[in-house]
């Protein structure tokens, strides 16, 4: 079936498999083990000599070697960003036993987030330019640094012709391009690769971060202390996650036999330079309300948990906000404190983690948590229990808010 | 920059280095064409790029219809080559 204009919301999106690269693992199953137990993968920056710069920690994948996915053909044309792209598009695949060359390629589409996209890439030519002459510049640097780049380099390795696009939102961006991954859905595409990752580690990145005025300029590894009373900003990170989903009757009726959750509910709202965490409760609600569920189905929130006071405490207002008299019972976590932000990656990441919360029963930790802000039941030791309904908040830099439910499949 | 005459081994090296071919894969045939190799049309701008900055050519785009084969590439660069020693 091939897109038509209209959405048929009787349509309905799940997660058939999922493709992670991380600062604490490289694979799904290695980063949930690691999660699971509590292992940070924040160090020292060692891409280049962080020395001079006032944040010099962040969530670094190590050891990703891009030969281990790719032939070099692809890889000279790319960012490493791409590279992990591609790498967890692979991943997905496998583990969703999808075979891209099997399906209508109409019936395939492609709906990443990026923020930074290939700017290590972007950073040499940058170099070459100014410290030896235009002549110096390569002509891969036209295709390896926009925003799209991945979306597209998936789509070709692939053969996916179906209806593709980037989401540019920052921190927000994975959650909202997995809720344009089910409009894509909704309006006849079979299969969409979604998600997202995120490479900002180079210098001139870096450099663009640190103008946030949001990260930590603490030192050490523990310096991201999302809802911590000590908290003095973020610390990001490089990697993310890739989500197939498909149209759930499609993924049935191909024999598709890991379905992971649905993606039932979802919202996004914009703070308008306003104070106060009225536009977040309200995307959260909205969210709920989409997925035709209230507060007290909830049984896991996974956090952004942006480390910063100002930001944690309209957080947890807004969680209370929701949820009432319940706010101190429904789990609450933030693993991204082991990982850092990745923007375009963390609430990707988030997603295949509450996937995995609803699949295992067993919700990840938050570290670095020594005096937890009031109120709320954050999870700091490994915590078993059956999830069936985990709600994903994630904010974007400039006051974007978005909200995403998601529901064990019947 | 380099005065080196431009053969095979230098033109192989630019299409390892900077299109990412295998090596075993440009063997020593003028006849093999750059479509046969695989390379789009931005591989052979890279292909351009590599010859202007490591011979201090500059190659118009017009020019670009001499890089249809391993032979006919290597035939012009060495013939601009030629030109700038006459001077």
């Amino acid at each position: 079936m091939s897109i038509t204009s209209l959405p048929d919301a009787g349509r309905r999106t799940v997660i058939t498999g999922l493709g992670v690269v991380a600062p604490n693992g490289i694979g799904t199953a290695p980063w949930w083990e690691a999660t699971l137990a509590g292992t940070s993968g924040i160090g020292r920056i060692s891409r280049f000599d962080p020395s001079r710069y006032a944040t010099r920690y962040a969530g670094e994948v190590r050891g990703f070697e891009p030969t281990d996915y790719l032939e070099r053909r692809l890889i000279v044309q790319t960012d490493r960003w791409t590279w992990m792209g591609l790498a967890a598009t692979q991943m997905a695949l496998e583990d969703a036993a999808l075979d891209p060359t099997a399906q209508d390629p109409y019936a395939m589409g492609v709906v990443t987030a990026s923020s930074s996209g290939g700017n290590e890439f972007g950073q040499v030519e940058i170099q070459n330019l100014w410290g030896r002459g235009v002549r110096y510049v390569g002509a891969y640097q036209s295709i390896a640094w926009f925003y799209a780049a991945t979306t597209g380099q998936i789509t070709i390795r692939h053969g996916m012709k179906g209806a593709s696009s980037v989401i540019v939102a920052e921190g927000a961006g994975g959650l909202q391009a997995l809720a344009h991954a089910r409009r894509t859905i909704r309006r006849g595409v079979d299969v969409v690769v979604s998600g997202g990752l995120e490479a900002p580690l180079s210098p001139y990145a870096l450099t663009c971060q640190l103008a946030n005025g949001q990260m930590s300029t603490v030192e050490g590894p523990s310096a991201y202390r999302p809802f911590d009373a000590d908290a003095t900003g973020y610390l990001p990170g490089e990697g993310g996650a890739i989500l197939l989903l498909e149209d759930l009757a499609a993924a049935r009726s191909r024999g598709a036999t890991r379905l992971y959750a649905e993606v039932a509910g979802y919202a996004a709202t914009h703070d308008g330079g306003g104070p106060g965490a009225h536009q977040l409760e309200r995307a959260m609600s909205t969210a709920l309300a989409d997925a035709a569920l209230g507060p007290a189905d909830v049984e896991c929130i996974m956090a952004d948990g942006a480390g910063s006071p100002e930001q944690d405490a309209r957080e947890v207002e807004a969680i209370h906000r929701v949820f009432g008299a319940r706010a101190g019972e429904v789990p609450v976590t933030a693993p991204k404190s082991m990982f850092g932000r990745l923007y375009a990656g963390g609430a990707a990441l988030d997603v295949a983690a509450a996937a995995l919360v609803i699949r295992t029963g067993r919700l990840p930790p938050t570290i670095n948590l020594a005096r937890p802000l009031d109120g709320l039941a954050f999870v700091t030791t490994p915590l078993s229990r059956p999830v069936r309904t985990v709600l994903v908040i994630a904010r974007g830099y400039g006051g974007v808010n978005a909200a995403l439910v998601l529901r064990a499949v019947d | 920059m380099t005065t080196e005459p431009f053969g095979y081994p230098e033109l192989r090296e630019i299409l390892v280095e900077r299109v990412g071919l295998p090596e075993d894969l440009v063997s020593e045939d003028a006849s093999i064409s750059f479509d046969a190799l695989g390379l789009d049309s931005l591989a052979r701008v890279e292909v351009l790029l590599a010859v202007q900055q490591r011979y201090d050519l500059d190659v118009p785009d017009a020019d670009a219809v001499h890089f249809s084969t391993l032979g006919d590439a290597i035939a012009y660069v060495n013939a601009r080559l030629g030109e700038s020693k006459v001077a």
